[in-house]
This record gives structure tokens, sequence and C-alpha cells, in this order.
């Protein structure tokens, strides 16, 4: 270049003359250094999100607008959705593009300012106490549902506290209340919110506490999306109720608490049962016992008279029938016929007196005198049996008695005894026409009363009533009755 | 708490006799026990419910003796 002919008459000007390219390149090297990092508010307008990822918009306020760009790094880790007319900060350093003659801000982030700044820092904080846990559900306590005290933390004026108090004695009187007054709004409220607990924490015997504001706009609401509240609310001793704002405002306490209420009057409701429904519940309940008792004793009863009946219990099932027969009047009847024909096969006789005896012992009905009696009429026509008798009778009797006792069941003596019945009926050769049988040895003169007796391979008769059968015995069982499958 | 039964034990263990009671099963005695008790905790209840009566306590002189900075 030196010794050039052009640079002389060119001397003075070229230093003012620059190519489009070259004064670009030197405007650019200007802005990036002297505004290396800035952060500028203004309104978004024109916000794109190219295909490439990269965002392009303009922040503009009253009277000037600045193109702006995010490449894709910075635009895809953006913590809110960017919106024309949002009022936004965008931070990163100014730039001259040379390809559109723009200035720009090359911004490497985007962060919302107003109600959208508010915003940005409660998803944060809420994050943090989510990574925490605070915000877990297998964290949240059982409100208790009949409370006897309830702490109310919230402001001394307004309705909010007479919203509250009125709703508890409406509901549930029952339990007394703790007014913790604090400031539920501006820079003191915070604190103060955080030192009612603190207070309420002290206290033993409170069952649940609840925090309450009115509505309000966000602003009037921002206390309850610090995270000292935050933290004094996950914090507390005693389980949380929150009631916040309106129906539509979430903050950060309702995430902490054990139980978001829509609006304080709703988080008294929820706080309290009704006492009218307490009250019919508990009734109700005690109606069920006492009628769960008498279906139990009643039961029982019809049990015991079922089985009396069922045809599971032959002894049992005997028992009634001859019951039913009339008991009394066939023992007298039955003593007569005993004198006149003691002589007649005494051994039968023997073995069906047993089973009157034993159906009149099991009746329950019979006094222990009137055994004696019937036993000492019997006595004198055999001793020896007369002794077996005694000795069988009172086994069955007493435990007959002990069954009676222990059941309650009341058998309708009086009644049975009413009922007549015909000599024939009583007449043992009659009670083996309604298919009875008992057995003899071989020649029919020992009567067999018990399995015991016999063993297999052994020949006895069966004594019908019209007739006998001589017969083998093939098996014997004791106890339960023996059935060929 | 741990003194004596609260309202809530007492609501809980009324539900639980009904259920026993419902499921039979439950011996003759058993069930007068339980008859007994649920009638003594119903009874504990209703006075409970009977004694209701909404007490108001207000706290705030602990909370206002530090008044924080920067109150408006």
């Amino acid at each position: 270049m030196k010794g050039s002919p052009r640079h002389d008459p060119l001397d003075e000007a070229p230093r003012d003359l620059y190519t489009v390219t070259e004064i670009s390149e030197a405007v650019k090297q200007h802005l990036e250094s002297e505004f290396p990092q800035v952060s500028i508010i203004g309104e978004i307008a024109n916000y794109k999100l190219h295909t490439s990822g990269h965002a392009y918009f303009t922040l503009r306020d009253d009277t000037n607008i600045l193109h702006a760009v995010l490449f894709r790094r910075y635009a895809s880790a953006l913590a809110f959705t960017p919106e024309n007319g949002m009022l936004a900060i965008a931070a990163g350093r100014i730039s001259h593009f040379g390809g559109s003659g723009q200035t720009q801000i090359i911004a490497t982030d985007l962060i919302p300012a107003g109600h959208g700044s508010m915003e940005i820092e409660f998803r944060r904080l809420l994050q943090r106490l989510m990574d925490e846990g605070l915000t877990a559900s297998e964290r949240k306590r059982k409100i208790p549902p009949y409370p006897r005290r309830i702490a109310v933390i919230t402001s001394p004026t307004g309705a909010v506290i007479k919203d509250i108090l009125d709703t508890l004695a409406r509901r549930w009187p029952v339990a007394g209340v703790l007014h913790l007054c604090a400031e539920v709004q501006g820079p003191a409220a915070a604190r103060s919110i955080v030192r009612a607990f603190e207070t309420a924490n002290r206290i033993d015997g409170i069952d649940t506490v609840i925090l309450a504001r009115g509505g309000g706009n966000i602003e009037d609401l921002w206390t309850f999306n610090g995270e000292e509240v935050a933290r004094a609310v996950a914090g507390s001793a005693h389980p949380v109720i929150t009631g916040i704002g309106h129906e539509i405002d979430t903050t950060v306490v309702d995430y902490v608490s054990d139980l978001r209420a829509a609006t304080p009057t709703a988080a008294a409701e929820l706080a309290t049962p009704l006492i009218g429904s307490v009250r019919r519940d508990l009734g109700e309940r005690e109606r069920m016992i006492a009628s769960r008792c008498a279906a139990s004793i009643e039961g029982r009863s019809r049990l015991v008279e079922y089985l009396a009946r069922s045809a599971a219990f032959p002894a049992i099932a005997h028992r009634m029938e001859m019951a039913e027969l009339g008991i009394d009047s066939r023992l007298e009847r039955l003593s007569a016929w005993w004198e006149t024909r003691r002589n007649e096969d005494q051994r039968a006789l023997a073995s069906l007196r047993e089973d009157v005896v034993r159906s009149r012992a099991e009746n329950g009905a019979i006094r222990e005198s009137m055994l004696d009696d019937a036993a000492g009429r019997l006595a004198a026509g055999s001793p020896a049996m007369a002794v077996r008798l005694s000795e069988e009778s009172l086994e069955h009797l007493s435990r007959f008695l002990r069954l009676r006792v222990s059941t309650g069941l009341s058998l309708r003596r009086r009644e049975l005894a009413g009922k007549t019945a015909s000599l024939g009926e009583l007449d043992p050769r009659g009670i083996l026409a309604r298919g009875y049988a008992y057995c003899t040895s071989p020649d029919g003169r020992i009567v067999i009363p018990r399995v015991a007796r016999i063993s297999p391979g052994d020949e006895m008769a069966v004594r019908f009533h019209d007739g006998s059968a001589l017969c083998t015995v093939a098996e014997k069982r004791k106890g339960k009755p023996w059935r060929k499958r | 708490m741990a003194k004596k039964v609260n309202f809530e034990e007492a609501m809980e263990r009324l539900g639980e006799i009904v259920r026993k009671l419902e499921d039979g099963n439950v011996p003759l005695e058993e069930s007068m026990r339980l008859y007994e008790e649920g009638m003594r905790l119903g009874s504990l209840c209703r006075r409970i419910l009977k004694e209701a009566e909404q007490k108001i306590e207000r706290l705030t002189a602990e909370i206002d003796a530090e008044p924080p900075a920067g109150k408006e």
C-alpha cells in the first residue's frame, strides 16, 4: 500500500468512508463491547418459534421496538411460554445483524415480568418443595373427623374469621376455637403467620389448624406463595387445612398443607362433621348393637328349638315325640299297666321303660321326685333293673337339666300335658308298632340294651311288633348311628 | 389425650362392635359384654354432644409482641 498513488487524493476522505459491510461490522463490534450483558424490559410482540428451534420476537414499549432472538438452547429452557403482549425481561447482549440491518438483542434468557415473574417464582419454589417431598400425598395427615379444638390462623378483622366461626358453630359446636390472629397481607404477613404456627405447635390438644385468607388479587395472596409460610405449614405439629382466596386460587401452601379447601368457609366445613348427622350415626350404631344382640339371643333360642326338632338328633326328636303323647298321663297309665303285666315279658318291658324314662328325663319337664317315684315303682318289679335304670336316668336327667338351663329352652309342658293319648299308644307294643324294635339273646330271654354286649358274629333276636328275626351281627360301632354305604 | 377414650375412638369402637355383631359367631356372653360396652360408649358420645357449646379463645398478644420490621 505504501506509495500507492490512489491514497493520496483520498487521504482525507477514506477515514469516513465505509462499505456497508465494514460499517455493519464496526457497529456490531461497538455494540457488543458496549452492551455485552443487559436486561431489557418490554412487551413481547411478534413472537415466532422457528422450526429451527430459535425464537424470534420484538420487545416494545410505547414508542420503540427492539428485535430479539433467543437461540434454540435458550428457547427450549424457558420456564414459561412467551405470549404476545406479555411483559418480559430479556437478558443478553446487544448486537447488530448486517444481513437485515437490524440492531437486536441476542437473548440468553427471557423471564416474565409482573404477574409472569411471580408465576416463575411460584413454580421454582413449588418444584423445590416437591423435590424435598413436602407435597407428597403420603405425607398428608388425616383430618380428625370429630375435632375438639380447632386453631384458626387468619386476620382478626374482616369477614373471613366471622364466616369461619359461624360455619364451625353451625356444623360442630363441639369444637372449641382458638383464633390465632395473624396478618395475612403485606410485608409483615409471612412472619406473622409463621409465628402463629409456632404458637400453635406449642399447644397440645389442637386437632386441626385452619389457615385462611379471603379473596384478593394475586399480589394480595402472594404471602401464601412464600417459602417461609410454606415451610411453616409443612412443619406444623397439627394437621393443616388451607382455605386461601377463591375457588380458582391455588397457592404454594395449598400444596404442602394436609388438605386444601377452595375457600375459608370450605375449610371450616372440611374441618368438621355436621352435628346432626353425627347424632344420627351414633343413634344408628347404638340401634344396630342393641338389635344385633337381641337377634343373637333370639337366634340362639331358635337354634336350640330347631336342633331339638331336627331329625339329626334322634334322641331329641324322640323326646319331642314322646312329649307330645302327654307324658304325665302316660306315666300314670304305664305304671298301672306295669302293675298288671309285670310278669309278662319283663325283660322287654325293662328296655322300653328305659326308653320311656329317658324321654321323660330328656324332656326336662319332669321333677326329680316324680322320677324317684317312677324308679320306686319299677324297683318293685326288678331291683337290679331299677338300680341300673336310676343311674342311667339320673345321668340323662342331669345332662338335660344342664342343657335346659344353659339354653333357656322352656318346653310347653302344660300344653303338652293337656293332650291325651290312647292307651294303645302307650302300650310298649304300640311303640313297637310305630317302628321300634328291640334286641334279645337268640332265646329271647336276655334283652340287649347296648352295643357293648354284642360282638361281630354273635347271634341275636330282633323283636318287632309283629314278630321276630334271628340275626347275626356283621359289624358294630359305638356312638353314631351306623349306615352302610 | 391418651387418658381416656375420646369421641373419635368411641365412634370407631362403636363401628367395630357393630361389625363384630354383624359377622355373627359372637358367643352369647361376648355379645352381652359388647352390648354393655356399646351402650356405655354411646352415652359418653351423647354427653359430649350435649355439652357442645362453641368456646372461642383469641390469641394475639404473643404474635404482636414482636412486630416485624417493615410493618406498613
